[in-house]
């Protein structure tokens, strides 16, 4: 009878609702300059991070030529920034893209235009 | 299933082993065939030049006509080679043909004897056959056999030696009903009484070949490469081009097909490149006629004295010597003994003679010929004892290479987009200065070579002047110009010998200054390479066409010191990029700063997002001519002085305008800077940076 008992128990224990965790999921970062090189498609986001709230600027550059293709100047946050990068007039190749200061380059990668 | 892989294993065969795309031939052990459809392929009669044929073949000439493809009743149908101990060969009679009805089928090539002496030869035939053979270097036929009709053996001899080479051409047609050839032979040790062996692989007769065995080529047909050069900017690998013979039966060039029953195109390596030999139509047509002497007893030829004025003989052939119903124009060859082998001029024909012109810068040596007891001196002229045979003359038809607009293998490849990369502000730039350097007197400057100066004539009206330059001005800044966005009225293709031999004396004259896609030329029975290089009309400084060969003197000294100059960049100019957002306008500033360099000329290629913005305006300080012009994703934006009266030495500023068509956060890359280019007052291009 004890023993019963104790399967009672167990089945209706066993039976009860699990209680679920709900997560926010993260969000997910194109982190650029994490990467050496990357191909980039039109319209595509682009995310680094930065440390200070400074006036910043994406270049992209060709080394043939030695010669700025193409920029953009924003004011950035402290953190995580997103902007998004628009190809359909960049020439179609391995071009540079860095982050910079007016003083200073603070990051570098390459970007494959196809 | 089973049917689909039938057909695809077919199908090389069908494309490429019989009409039109020719084959390459194996030599030893192979003859030559060709196959005609006859008789219209309904049994009609067929009429070319006054020569008719009906029904079988009843003579030579009538089997001529039936193998004429100027007859409009015969096509041919297929060409190849095959095995001539087999049934598609001369045991059998059966290589590829149309139908079993209508048809003729030659075969050729070259057969050495097993053994000498005399062979008894016997054939076999449906309907009529000839089988005829001639020694190599020897030009008259002799018959083995011959049949008009049908369909017993028919006998003969041949007298051969087996050290020898002999030429054949075995043929039969068929009307209707069966259709077949047999070769059988009998060696000379059973002359007296013949034991006939039908051809086989066991009884082969002697030594086959479809390689001509004379050793006087290395090649059985031609062979042909191309060789294009394009400046090192280009990539020759883009270009596509077709192969086309002249389907004309005169060869007048109104009428071009592709070789390729598929009406392929095919692509240059990337060193310009090709060997085209497999794009051929080694298929030969008729041309006309050539007739051989041999000596006789009667005067049926006179050669009137050299006329030293216009460097030719006058020659008569008595009419009697010509078949009936010959057509005297189309005698287009004569060997006349040891004298004279090679293309003559018909002048006239009378009721007795017919009359032709030998042109020859050298008189011909009647003492010295090898025929000269046929020959007698009547003071005015040469009497000939000369006996007349005629036979076909076979050429290979004209061919021609055409190059197709890269868009078609390009995305996005437009005339007006590559013009723009090659004419540019350097190249107007380069036109005026030439066109003002002559001085109070006029003239040019010299500055330009001769090729240059054909890129130079843009309207192409033979001169180089302020109409071009204007054009070329016009096309730089976005104006009206002549040019309608295809290949065909910019590029050239200009063979290699001329274009290094161009100068500014002779550049008016030469025969490819004006654009074209395609270039024409013969077959010949050897290698041949086509060597051109590719220039472009409006390229004043060359940046983009084949650089001339410092071979000529004449080139060395001017033009290839000059027009490298004119691309070379000197120096570094900084020119500061800066590119902003304001509500809905993209700003693009371009701030050329102050400097020493006597600037005329600048032009600055700005990309844009054509789905996202739109152009709106230049704003700049520039007092010289300011040209915005506006393609379809980029615009073209300077300043240019043509007279050089003033420069950019106190700087520059260009702010370009963009209307956003839709709300942006981020703006990286709805514009760029494509290209840059500034030039001094010499024409000579300053390296630009932008930073």
């Amino acid at each position: 009878m004890k023993k019963l008992w104790i399967i009672i128990l167990l089945i209706l224990f066993s039976c009860q609702p699990d209680e679920l965790m709900l997560v926010e999921p993260l969000p997910q970062y194109e982190m650029v300059f994490e990467e050496t090189e990357s191909s980039v498609v039109d319209g595509q986001e682009i995310s680094f991070e930065i440390l200070q709230e400074e006036n910043h600027w994406l270049i992209i550059s060709d080394e043939e030529t030695n010669s700025v293709v193409a920029k953009e100047s924003f004011t950035s946050v402290v953190g995580i920034n997103t902007r998004k990068i628009y190809t359909k007039s960049l020439p179609k190749k391995k071009l540079q893209l860095t982050l910079e200061t007016s003083t200073e380059v603070l990051k570098s990668t390459y970007i494959v235009i196809d | 299933m089973k049917k689909l892989l039938y057909i695809l294993l077919l199908l090389p065969s069908l494309v490429f082993g019989q009409t039109g795309a020719g084959y390459t031939a194996s030599g030893e052990g192979y003859i030559n065939y060709k196959s005609y459809k006859t008789h219209y392929g309904t049994g009609a009669s067929s009429t070319y030049n006054g020569v008719t044929y009906n029904g079988g073949a009843n003579s030579t000439s009538e089997f001529n006509a039936f193998v004429d493809t100027n007859q409009p009743g015969t096509t041919l149908t297929h060409v190849g080679q095959v095995s001539p101990f087999g049934s598609t060969g001369l045991n059998g009679g059966q290589p590829p043909k149309w139908s079993h009805d209508y048809f003729a089928i030659v075969f050729s090539g070259w057969f050495k004897p097993n053994k000498s002496g005399t062979y008894n030869i016997r054939t076999l035939a449906d309907d009529s056959s000839e089988t005829r053979y001639r020694e190599v270097g020897t030009t008259t036929w002799s018959t083995m056999t011959y049949q008009w009709g049908c369909c017993s053996y028919v006998y003969g001899t041949a007298t051969l030696d087996n050290t020898k080479w002999y030429e054949f051409e075995f043929r039969y047609q068929e009307y209707t009903g069966g259709q077949y050839y047999y070769f059988e032979y009998s060696i000379p040790a059973n002359s007296s009484s013949p034991i006939y062996n039908r051809i086989s692989s066991q009884h082969e007769f002697g030594t086959w070949t479809n390689i001509d065995p004379s050793g006087t080529s290395t090649t059985t047909g031609p062979q042909v490469d191309l060789d294009l050069e394009f400046h090192s900017q280009l990539a020759p690998e883009e270009y596509r081009f077709r192969v086309y013979y002249d389907a004309t039966s005169t060869q007048d060039g109104t009428e071009w097909f592709n070789t390729s029953t598929m009406n392929s195109s095919y692509y240059l390596d990337d060193d310009g490149s090709k060997d085209v030999t497999d794009y051929l139509n080694l298929v030969k047509m008729s041309d006309g006629k050539k007739a051989t002497t041999t000596g006789g007893s009667v005067e049926w030829c006179v050669v009137y004295d050299y006329d030293s004025t216009n460097k030719r003989y006058r020659v008569g052939i008595d009419k009697r010597e010509f078949a009936s119903g010959f057509t005297f124009t189309d005698l287009k060859k004569l060997q006349l003994f040891d004298l004279w082998d090679d293309e003559i001029t018909y002048k006239s024909d009378d009721q007795y003679w017919a009359e032709y012109y030998i042109y020859t810068d050298t008189e011909l040596d009647f003492t010295n010929s090898t025929s000269s007891t046929y020959i007698r001196d009547a003071n005015g002229f040469y009497g000939m004892r000369a006996e007349f045979a005629f036979e076909d003359v076979e050429i290979y038809k004209g061919h021609k290479v055409s190059f197709m607009n890269p868009s078609t293998n390009i995305e996005g490849w437009t005339a007006e987009e590559f013009m723009d990369d090659y004419i540019t502000v350097a190249d107007v730039v380069a036109g005026f200065n030439e066109l003002a350097g002559g001085g109070i007197n006029g003239g040019l400057k010299g500055d330009l070579s001769g090729v240059q100066l054909q890129n130079s004539d843009v309207n192409q009206d033979g001169e180089f002047d302020f109409q071009d330059s204007q054009i070329g001005l016009s096309f730089l800044t976005g104006g009206e110009t002549p040019f309608n966005g295809t290949l065909s009225e910019i590029m050239r293709i200009v063979p290699k010998s001329e274009y290094d031999n161009t100068t500014t004396t002779n550049w008016k004259t030469q025969t490819n200054k004006s654009p074209s896609t395609s270039f024409t030329f013969n077959l010949i029975d050897t290698i041949q390479t086509l060597e051109y290089k590719v220039s472009f009309i409006g390229d004043v400084n060359l940046s983009h066409s084949a650089t001339q060969s410092t071979s000529s003197p004449a080139v060395q000294s001017m033009s290839v010191r000059n027009s490298s100059s004119l691309t070379e960049k000197s120096n570094g100019l900084e020119v500061l990029l800066d590119i902003s957002k304001e509500e809905d306008k993209i700003i693009v500033t371009l701030d050329l700063p102050e400097n020493n360099f006597n600037l005329v000329g600048s032009e600055f290629r700005i990309g844009f997002d054509n789905t996202r913005l739109e152009y709106d305006k230049l704003e700049t300080n520039s007092t010289m001519n300011t040209f915005d012009a506006k393609r379809e994703t980029y615009l073209k934006i300077g300043s240019i002085s043509t007279d050089g009266s003033q420069n950019l030495n106190s700087g520059v500023q260009y702010k370009i305008y963009f209307k956003s068509t839709q709300s942006f956060d981020s703006t990286l890359g709805l514009v760029s800077v494509k290209k840059s280019e500034v030039v001094d007052s010499n024409a000579k291009q300053i390296g630009v940076i932008i930073k």
